[in-house]
């Protein structure tokens, strides 16, 4: 009943997926776009356990967690260069 | 006595979490697993140096549990209410910038308060003014702007600042933790 | 166990839907802001349901409670409003492309 469960799960975050992709190319800005990256990041930490859910096997979650922790600091990363052109900015000017 | 303690340990609580953190990250409890966290726990705080700001005490533990609790609450009400506008038609959503001025004055109290509004009901906290005067707010749906201001402030901002006893001198003394 | 099945298998079904309604909301509202809204609330969420399903899963299957999903849970939770805020700030100091459904706040300040 997980693994129909599991399944699912994987049809829906697939199609999940599909619409972050379609908003990431749509756009129609570059803010627009940075989200649509974090939606599909965390679309991807959902598949992943939904995969380890359907295999029964627990080995998927370093998978998850370095996701997670990427995507967080590319996101910001990613938005402060659409802030201020620039991510590393030398001390005194900050 | 003190000093000691204070050299070895600059910051407990860090030095707690990060324990804890390295047990969960590696899920044991194993001898040899609390020993590493240990060591962890004692050699990256000493090398962090000094606090870029007076840290914040938290007065009344039992508030802050209740908080948390009263937040989990409303994140769960916050999902299914942007369930329907999601699916909902868009052009009956009406959405508008609120400016909410703050009461609270510490850095960890303002971002904890913007925290919440971005995971409760409609509301995503957009930018905290560099003066720290007020937070501007973009609400999803709403007929009473100054309604929803109010009750953030009333439901968030109060229970925060009781929390902490937030006050201006409450700032100056950090010998507590 | 079978009660324990239905409620990890519910837990599945319910987060998946709404991992898919927070990428629904990201693809169908018109202005950016409207489109932060989504993502950040029913996705963290969704996978929040899923996390607990498999931590509830594999502490039943192995007998030890299997803790760790927490921390990814906890670290979800403390960075998507972090990331939501330098997303809007980010796009708030942008020259937007499309017309704004939202009011302007210095409009609504100044009265």
């Amino acid at each position: 009943m997980i693994g129909t469960a599991a399944l699912i799960g994987l049809a829906l975050v697939g199609i999940a997926c599909l619409l972050s992709f379609y908003r990431l190319l749509r756009g129609p800005s570059l803010p627009d776009r940075i989200l649509a990256l974090d939606t599909l990041a965390v679309n991807a930490i959902a598949l992943i356990l939904l995969f380890g859910l359907w295999m029964g096997n627990p080995i998927n979650f370093e998978a998850a967690q370095l996701l997670a922790v990427l995507s967080f600091i590319s996101t910001v990363a990613l938005a402060k260069y659409a802030l201020r052109g620039r991510i590393i900015e030398p001390e005194n000017r900050s | 006595m003190t000093t000691v303690v204070h050299k070895i340990l600059p910051r407990p609580i860090l030095t707690a979490i990060l324990i804890v953190l390295w047990l969960l990250l590696n899920n044991s409890l194993s001898a040899g697993q609390i020993f590493l966290a240990i060591i962890i726990g004692l050699l990256i705080p000493p090398l962090l140096g000094p606090r870029s700001q007076s840290p914040l005490i938290v007065k009344r533990p039992v508030a802050l549990m209740a908080y948390v609790l009263l937040v989990f609450h409303d994140i769960i009400k916050a999902n299914f209410i942007v369930a329907r506008q999601v699916l909902g038609r868009n052009s009956a959503l009406k959405s508008h910038f609120l400016i909410v001025p703050l009461a609270v004055t510490h850095p960890t109290a303002i971002s904890l308060f913007a925290s919440t509004i971005t995971l409760t009901p409609g509301t995503v906290s957009c930018e905290i003014a560099p003066d720290h005067s007020h937070l501007i707010v973009h609400a999803l749906h709403t007929d009473d702007p100054d309604g929803e201001i109010a009750g953030m402030k009333q439901r968030y901002e109060r229970r925060i600042r009781d929390i902490f006893d937030e006050s201006p001198r409450a700032a100056i003394e950090d010998n507590n933790t | 166990m079978t009660i324990a099945d239905l409620a990890i298998a519910g837990l599945i079904v319910l987060g998946s839907l709404f991992v898919l309604l927070g990428s629904v909301g990201l693809a169908k509202f018109p202005d950016f802001f409207m489109r932060l809204h989504a993502p950040t609330k029913a996705s963290t969420l969704g996978v929040t349901a899923i996390l607990l399903a498999s931590a509830l899963l594999f502490s039943f299957r192995t007998d030890t409670p299997s803790v760790h999903e927490v921390l990814i849970i906890v670290f979800l939770w403390v960075t998507a409003p972090i990331s939501a805020l330098m997303l809007a700030s980010a796009a708030r100091h942008q020259p937007s492309t499309e017309p704004d459904k939202t009011k302007d706040p210095r409009q609504s300040k100044s009265e």
